[in-house]
C-alpha cells in the first residue's frame, strides 16, 4: 500500500473518531432525559422498523379505498379524509407521519453507524443492504406522493419523467424506455397511476428481502425499541396525526404544471435541485450519492490481524462461542469422533469476525485465544499488576 | 483494535512489569484495584503509563482489552487471589456495546447468570462500570469511591 493511501486512511480514521465523539456527546444529552436502556439513540434502526409497520398497517386501510385512475385517484383520497370515513384522516396522517418517522429513523441510524465506526469490515453487508433499504424508502415515499394525484404529484411526476428521459443522452433508447416504464406509457393515462401503485406496493415487499440480508450477519438483531420507547413514539405519531390532519392540494390537471409546491424535505429534496442542475444532473447526483455511500466500507481498509485461533485439543464442541458471537462468525463443523465424544468443533469465518474477543470470554475451556492478546499474556499481566 | 495490538505486542512489556507498580504502589496504602477496560469504553489512553498504572491513582491498574465481553470471570478471581483488593470491568453503556452484547454478557457473568460463571468471586470486591468514551471522569469518581469501600472492607476483615 502506498504512503498516500495510508495517509488517507489515517485522515479518515481521525475524522471518524471526531464524529464518534460528537455522537457520544449527543447520546449523553439524551441520557439526561432517558435511562440508558430507553435511550432512543440506541434503537434508531428499530424505530425505523417500527414506523415501517405503522405504514404497512395504515397502508392496507388506505389501499381499501384507493382507486388508481385519473378520474378517481384524487377523489378517493379526498373521500377518505372527509367526514364520510370515520378517522380516515387520522389513518392517512398516520401513514404520512409514519413515513416521515421511518425516514428520520433510517437517516439517523445510518449516520450513527457510520460516524461511530460501526459500518465496515464484518458489518459491510449490513451497511450495503442498509443503503439499499434507505434508497427504497426514498423511492417508495416519492411514489406515495404521486398517488395522491394533486398538482404537486403532477409536477413531481413530470420531473421524474424528465430525469429518466435524460438517460438517453448517455445510452440512447434506455432513458425513454425507463421513462415509459415509469409512466406506464409515453402519455399519462389510467395506466400511469396503476404503475405508481405497483411501485408503492411492490417495493415495500422487496424491502423485506433486504431487511433479511440486513439481519443476516447479526445474531439476535434488535428489531424494535423497548415497549416504553415504542409507546412514546406511537403516541407522538398518533398525537400529530390527530391534531395536524393532512389534506391534498388541488387536483392535478394534465397539461398545467404548477410553478410552486409545498416541499417535504425528507422525500422531495432531490427535486429541489432540479432548477439548478437540470433533471439529468439530479439523477447523476443521486446515482453518485448512492455509489459513494454503498462503497463506504472500502474507502478505508484495515487488515484482519486479530481473528481468534481455535485450539482444537481444548474445544469440546459446546457451542457457547457460537451462541455468544454477535456477528455469526463462528460455525461448528462435525468431527470424526476420534477424540473422546466430541461431536463438533468450532471454526471461525475470518471475514465475518469482529476481532472483539467475546468468544474468548465465552469459552469455559480456554479453547479460543486472540493471537495478539494471548491468555498467557493477560495472566502474566494480572500477576505483575496485582502485587502491592 | 490496532492499539491493543501495539500494547500487547510482546511479552517483553509483561516481563518488565513487576518492578514498576511495586515501586509506585509501596508509597501509598491505598487498596490495589485491577481493571479490565474495554478500548471503546471510558477513554483512559492519556491516563495510563506503559504498564497500565493510572496516573495520579497508582493503586489502580488497568488491562486494556478489545471488548469488556472478553473478560473471563476466572481472570477476576485470579486477580483477587494474586493480591488485588478489588477488581472491576469497564465496558460501554449497557445496550450500546460497540460489539452489541459484550457488556451484557460480562455483567451477567459477574452475577453468575451466564456461563462461564465465576467459581467464587467475592462480590464485595468486584464491580462492573458501564461508561462511554467521554465519561472517563465518572469512572475515576466511581473508582475513588470503590477504593474507599475497599479500605473500609479491609479494615473490618483484617
Amino acid at each position: 500500500m502506498s504512503e498516500a493511501y495510508l495517509g488517507w486512511c489515517r485522515a479518515y480514521k481521525s475524522l471518524i473518531s471526531a464524529t464518534s465523539k460528537g455522537w457520544l456527546w449527543f447520546d449523553r444529552l439524551w441520557n439526561v432525559v432517558f435511562p440508558n436502556q430507553y435511550n432512543p439513540n440506541y434503537y434508531l434502526g428499530g424505530i425505523s422498523n417500527l414506523f415501517l409497520w405503522v405504514c404497512m398497517l395504515t397502508g392496507i386501510i388506505l389501499f381499501a379505498y384507493y382507486v388508481p385512475n385519473l378520474q378517481n385517484a384524487w377523489a378517493t383520497v379526498n373521500y377518505l379524509t372527509g367526514a364520510e370515513v370515520p378517522y380516515g384522516n387520522v389513518i392517512r396522517a398516520l401513514h404520512r407521519y409514519g413515513a416521515d418517522g421511518m425516514m428520520i429513523g433510517a437517516i439517523l441510524h445510518g449516520l450513527r453507524v457510520w460516524w461511530t465506526d460501526r459500518y465496515r469490515k464484518f458489518r459491510a453487508l449490513a451497511w450495503m443492504s442498509g443503503v439499499i433499504l434507505i434508497s427504497f424508502t426514498l423511492v417508495i415515499g416519492m411514489s406515495g406522493y404521486l398517488l395522491v394525484w394533486d398538482q404537486r404529484s403532477y409536477l413531481l411526476e413530470q420531473r421524474i419523467f424528465q430525469m429518466l428521459l435524460s438517460v438517453d443522452k448517455l445510452i440512447p433508447g434506455l432513458g425513454s424506455s425507463l421513462a415509459n416504464f415509469f409512466q406506464g406509457g409515453s402519455l399519462i393515462t389510467d395506466f400511469t397511476l396503476t404503475r405508481f401503485l405497483f411501485f408503492h406496493l411492490g417495493l415495500p415487499f422487496a424491502m423485506f428481502f433486504f431487511l433479511w440480508v440486513h439481519y443476516l450477519r447479526i445474531n439476535r438483531p434488535v428489531t424494535y425499541p423497548p415497549l416504553l420507547v415504542n409507546l412514546i413514539l406511537l403516541g407522538m405519531v398518533f398525537l400529530a396525526s390527530g391534531l395536524l390532519s393532512f389534506r391534498s392540494g388541488d387536483p392535478a390537471v394534465v397539461g398545467q404544471i404548477p410553478t410552486s409546491y409545498p416541499v417535504d424535505w425528507l422525500y422531495m429534496w432531490p427535486f429541489v435541485f432540479v432548477d439548478w442542475l437540470t433533471p439529468g444532473g439530479v439523477l447523476l447526483l443521486l446515482v453518485a450519492l448512492f455509489l459513494a455511500l454503498y462503497t463506504q466500507p472500502w474507502w478505508w481498509r484495515e487488515p484482519y490481524r486479530n481473528v481468534p485461533i481455535v485450539i482444537d485439543e481444548k474445544c469440546t464442541g459446546c457451542r457457547l462461542c457460537e451462541i455468544d458471537c454477535h456477528a455469526n462468525a463462528i460455525y461448528m463443523i462435525p468431527t470424526s469422533g476420534k477424540k473422546k465424544s466430541r461431536p463438533l468443533l468450532a471454526r471461525i469465518h475470518d471475514a465475518r469476525c469482529a476481532e472483539c474477543g467475546i468468544c474468548v470470554g465465552a469459552c469455559p475451556f480456554q479453547a479460543l485465544e486472540l493471537p495478539l492478546l494471548r491468555d498467557r499474556t493477560i495472566e502474566e499481566r494480572i500477576t505483575s499488576l496485582c502485587q502491592k | 483494535m490496532s492499539e491493543i495490538a501495539h500494547e500487547s505486542n510482546g511479552e517483553a512489556a509483561a516481563a518488565s512489569a513487576p518492578e514498576a507498580p511495586l515501586a509506585s504502589a509501596k508509597a501509598v496504602s491505598e487498596p490495589t484495584i485491577l481493571g479490565f477496560l474495554c478500548e471503546w469504553a471510558a477513554n483512559m489512553n492519556d491516563l495510563l503509563d506503559e504498564n497500565g498504572v493510572v496516573k495520579g491513582m497508582p493503586n489502580v491498574r488497568v488491562i486494556k482489552i478489545p471488548c469488556s465481553g472478553m473478560t473471563k470471570p476466572a481472570w477476576m478471581e485470579m486477580a483477587l487471589k494474586q493480591g488485588a483488593d478489588g477488581v472491576f470491568v469497564c465496558g460501554c453503556p449497557i445496550v450500546d456495546c460497540h460489539f452489541r452484547e459484550g457488556n451484557v454478557f460480562i455483567r451477567d457473568r459477574i452475577y453468575s447468570r451466564r456461563t462461564p460463571k465465576p467459581k467464587r468471586l467475592d462480590m464485595n470486591r468486584a464491580r462492573g462500570y458501564w461508561y462511554e468514551a467521554l465519561e472517563t471522569e465518572k469512572l475515576l469518581d466511581d473508582l475513588k469511591q470503590f477504593a474507599e469501600e475497599l479500605k473500609a472492607l479491609n479494615a473490618t476483615t483484617t
